[in-house]
């Protein structure tokens, strides 16, 4: 029988909102074994955070109790719940960037030398800890200048330092490359050999299963099931947590691939196509001789580690590219290089975009005024010069309708919405309009599994519609469950094409995104 | 939509509260009853026909410059050189007013508001254009050039249109000679200086209604103010809409300067703005950039100018006590934008 660290029993919270208060925690019971790494999963809104942030002490249940090591405490603030040992790194870091590592390290606690720091011994202590648990910073780098999960292994050394022998991350994977994740585990496993336990926010379930021993899935701030990872597998857990079967591993784009062999015989013009197409800043990493094609029916996947030239391939396609760039973008048979992003959407492409909330929506605007942009302009919901204002609330009607927007009313704040149906409303948006060519970039990056499904879902019916759609995305299940062709992006250059059908597409895959295969690689960045 | 319309009221309220009590501070420091300074405030602002009337004098003015902050702040700039704009846009209309003759009143009239806005666009055009296409802060430039315009006006009234009766006359004033009859604006009630003046301000914040809540361009405008980069990504030619909106804007505070010159002073008086551009953009922040909004915002703004005169006159209190009024009520206001600002950040991390 192991020791319970920490034990919640009970535990309900209750957000007293305008209309309908939200039960975001509904007698919640919950208990981590010293030494575990546990798993805290359940979608959007289903009230992981809620329990966890009640744990750090930044909300206070409104009825149940919190056991440390066996004694009830009652936490005021985070102050409390650090001086019993839990810790908690968020999704977004609390460092100060103009800092270097080890200052952010030691604010607050800075070793002094009279009245002064002593920075000889804030960067001892800094290596040392470092070493201790096998989480490697560097000491002197201005913490602005790190890359994410070093900055996250610097929140997980400043908790260490605290003391705390359990820590909580909010959803720690969501700002990491695939390397990165990799070393957060191989942080996870050292802490678990020290005796430290975690407790893991997640909903991305290859995760759960990669890490953890045991997993708690919440529903609807409900506790549906606490589970030994080792007893069940992916769809089960995917399966608790939506409530239904889930089908997200499906290779979609299979059959859609079939459909377009028969169809080739035609010998169909590309919708979308791109030639030799290199940019020249120096700011960020550069495209080098790109060239691929798009016809009807086809899903291209771009895949490969996120920053690797991806923002810059769409930013050159949709005209928002600000640099110098070479080459040819055709869309049918005009050439769109050079044109202005309202222009290129004039001709009728469709842009998904990964920045959902700094591009996609206009954050303080209506749900109704996001869903009408786009269409205001054309001849069917305008007189003259003038909104056709009754048409345009009938199309956001109808969109709000079709795609299952959660909104009360059309003319409700667009911030007041989850994620998932923000992204939705960009979806019906974009979709509404597209004439034949949609591009999707990280469509389902932060979105429970059952919009994620609809979403899919929704792009392979386009598809089969004859709409071209290229899908950008660093999540190498959703390239490989919709497209039909891949290609993966390493440093600005594109690799060969690779079929869905073909053989052994994961390991080709996975040396591709290591970089290895590429010709065009360039060695100025 | 209700409630929120209900909390910014609110909001506003609050703002006022605090203005009142923090310059009561400066008032009792003076020695003054601060109950009997804001009682003679509010008597010589909205108490009896001739106090009603110089409010509205003074409101005219704040409406259209108020307007004109408006349209470029919608659109996600700032003009801050509208003084600039309006001595400009009055200096022409004086000109044309005097100089050329022999036309109907409503033509000679429309002449001058048409020239004074013309003026206020050629003015504007280069920090329009180098904000939009070459992405030149707008800010400083507008800012820097008012102040040339403003002593651009002084040399040119000085040099070429002052006559040499003025300056016998003791006036001392820097100014050209009297517009025509043909060009002045009527009196609504004479002899005060309240003119027709009115119904072209208010003719101008209906057509600001109009444009941002029924027409596309205005659906643009808005759209890109609240997000460019939203905007840009959607298909709306984002440059062109902060193009057009700083000239518009300059253009409206040309035609704030006209009305000035063809309604009070019928002659260009240099130095006849006091600080009505800052004030403008002032009314165009407590009106929340809203037609509604703006028009009380001026009404306001034009009670304090006129009500601070009377509580001078009354009480020990001086003009000066009421800068710090409407100081603190923009901070408050402002501030509260912070807070909105603020209130989105959270929202979005629950929704990831």
């Amino acid at each position: 029988m192991n020791e319970i660290i920490l034990e919640l029993k009970q535990i309900t919270k209750i957000f007293p909102h305008s209309e309908t208060p939200i039960i975001a925690n509904n007698k919640i019971d919950f208990e981590l074994q010293k030494g575990e790494i546990h798993a805290l999963v359940g979608e959007n809104g289903s009230g992981k955070t809620t329990l966890m942030n009640i744990v750090y002490g930044l909300l206070s249940p409104d009825s149940g109790q919190i056991f440390v090591n066996g004694n009830i405490v009652h936490f005021k603030n985070p102050r409390d719940a650090i001086k019993h040992g839990i810790g908690m790194v968020h999704q977004h870091f609390m460092l100060i960037p103009i800092f270097t590592v080890a200052e952010n390290l030691l604010f607050g606690n800075e070793p002094r030398k009279l009245i002064l720091i002593d920075k000889e011994k804030q960067k001892n202590i800094t290596k040392q800890i470092s070493e201790k648990y096998n989480l490697y910073v560097e000491p002197d780098a201005l913490l602005s200048t790190c890359p994410l999960g070093m900055q996250q292994r610097v929140e997980i050394l400043k908790l260490l330092l605290y003391g705390a022998n359990i820590l909580i991350f909010d959803e720690p994977t969501a700002v990491l490359t695939i390397q990165e994740v990799k070393e957060l585990f191989g942080a996870f496993r050292a802490l678990k050999k020290e005796g430290k336990s975690i407790i893991f926010i997640t909903h991305k379930l290859p995760e759960v299963m990669a890490i953890s021993d045991r997993a708690t899935i919440l529903r609807r701030g409900k506790v549906i099931d606490t589970v030994r990872i080792t007893d069940v597998t992916i769809d089960d857990l995917a399966e608790k947590m939506v409530g239904r079967r889930v089908d997200l591993t499906t290779r979609k784009g299979l059959a859609l691939h079939q459909n377009i062999k028969q169809r080739n015989s035609k010998d169909v013009e590309p919708i979308l196509s791109i030639q030799d197409l290199s940019t020249n800043s120096s700011m960020s990493c550069n495209l080098s001789h790109i060239s691929f094609s798009l016809s009807a029916g086809e899903i291209i996947g771009i895949g490969g580690v996120g920053g690797n030239g991806q923002d810059q391939l769409i930013q050159c396609i949709t005209g928002l590219y600000k640099d110098k760039m070479t080459g040819i973008i055709k869309y049918h048979s005009i050439d769109i290089s050079s044109l202005p992003a309202y222009k290129i959407r004039d001709l009728g492409l469709a842009y998904i975009t990964g920045d959902r909330y700094g591009r996609g929506v206009s954050i303080r605007s209506t749900v109704h005024e996001n869903l009408i942009m786009g269409a205001h302009k054309k001849s069917d919901y305008r007189h003259g010069q003038f909104l056709n204002q009754k048409k345009l609330r009938d199309l956001s009607a109808s969109l709000i309708d079709e795609y299952g927007i959660n909104v009360n009313s059309q003319f409700d704040p667009i911030m007041d919405l989850s994620g998932g149906n923000i992204q939705k409303c960009v979806f019906a948006r974009e979709f509404s309009q597209a004439k034949d060519l949609i591009i999707a970039e990280e469509p389902t990056r932060g979105i429970d599994i059952g919009s994620t499904e609809f979403i899919h879902n929704q792009l392979i019916e386009k598809a089969e519609k004859g709409f071209a759609i290229l899908l950008v995305s660093s999540d190498l299940d959703e390239i490989l469950s919709l497209s039909t062709k891949i290609y993966i992006m390493f440093r600005g250059a594109i690799s060969k094409p690779l079929s869905i059908n073909e053989k052994k597409l994961e390991e080709q895959i996975g040396l591709l995104m290591a970089g290895i295969g590429f010709e065009n690689i360039r060695e100025d960045i | 939509m209700k409630r929120k319309f209900i909390e910014s009221f609110a909001s506003l309220l609050l703002a006022l509260l605090i203005g009142f009590l923090v310059s009561a501070i400066f008032i009792i420091a003076i020695g003054v009853n601060p109950f009997v300074a804001y009682r003679e405030l509010l008597k010589g602002a909205f108490w009896g026909k001739v106090n009603i009337i110089i409010t509205l004098r003074w409101t005219i003015p704040y409406l259209v410059v108020g307007l004109a902050s408006a349209v470029a702040i919608k659109a996600g700039v700032f003009n801050m050189g509208l003084d600039g704009c309006i001595y400009l846009g009055a200096l022409s209309a004086a000109l044309v007013g005097a100089y050329i003759t022999g036309l109907p009143s409503i033509i000679h009239i429309l002449l001058c508001l048409v020239v004074s806005m013309i003026v206020g666009i050629i003015w504007t055009f280069i920090p329009a254009w180098l904000k939009a296409y070459h992405n030149i802060n707008e800010v400083i430039m507008t800012w820097m050039l008012s102040y040339i315009a403003i002593l651009l006006c002084q040399y040119l009234v000085t040099n070429y249109f002052q006559r040499s009766e003025d300056i016998i006359q003791a006036v001392q004033q820097v100014r050209t000679p009297p517009i025509l009859d043909s060009a002045k604006l009527k009196q609504i009630v004479k002899p005060y200086q309240l003119s027709s003046g009115l119904y072209i301000a208010l003719f101008a914040a209906l057509c600001f209604y109009i444009f941002y809540n029924k027409t596309i361009k205005g659906y643009e405008h808005t759209m890109t103010g609240l997000s460019p980069k939203f905007a840009e990504y959607a298909g709306i030619n984002v440059k062109k809409i902060q193009f057009t909106a700083l000239l518009s804007s300059g253009a409206i505070a040309g035609l704030a300067g006209a009305i000035e010159v063809l309604g009070v002073h019928y002659r260009y008086i240099h130095g006849f703005s006091s600080n009505m551009g800052a004030n403008g953009i002032m009314v165009s922040l407590m009106g929340r950039l809203s037609p509604i909004g703006i028009s009380i915002a001026s009404l306001f703004m034009g009670g304090i100018q006129n009500g601070a005169r009377a509580m001078a006159r009354e009480t020990n209190v001086s003009l000066d006590t009421m800068q710090i009024f409407i100081a603190v009520i923009v901070i408050c206001i402002t501030a509260e934008g912070l807070y909105e600002i603020l209130k989105i950040k959270p929202k979005m991390r629950e929704g990831d």
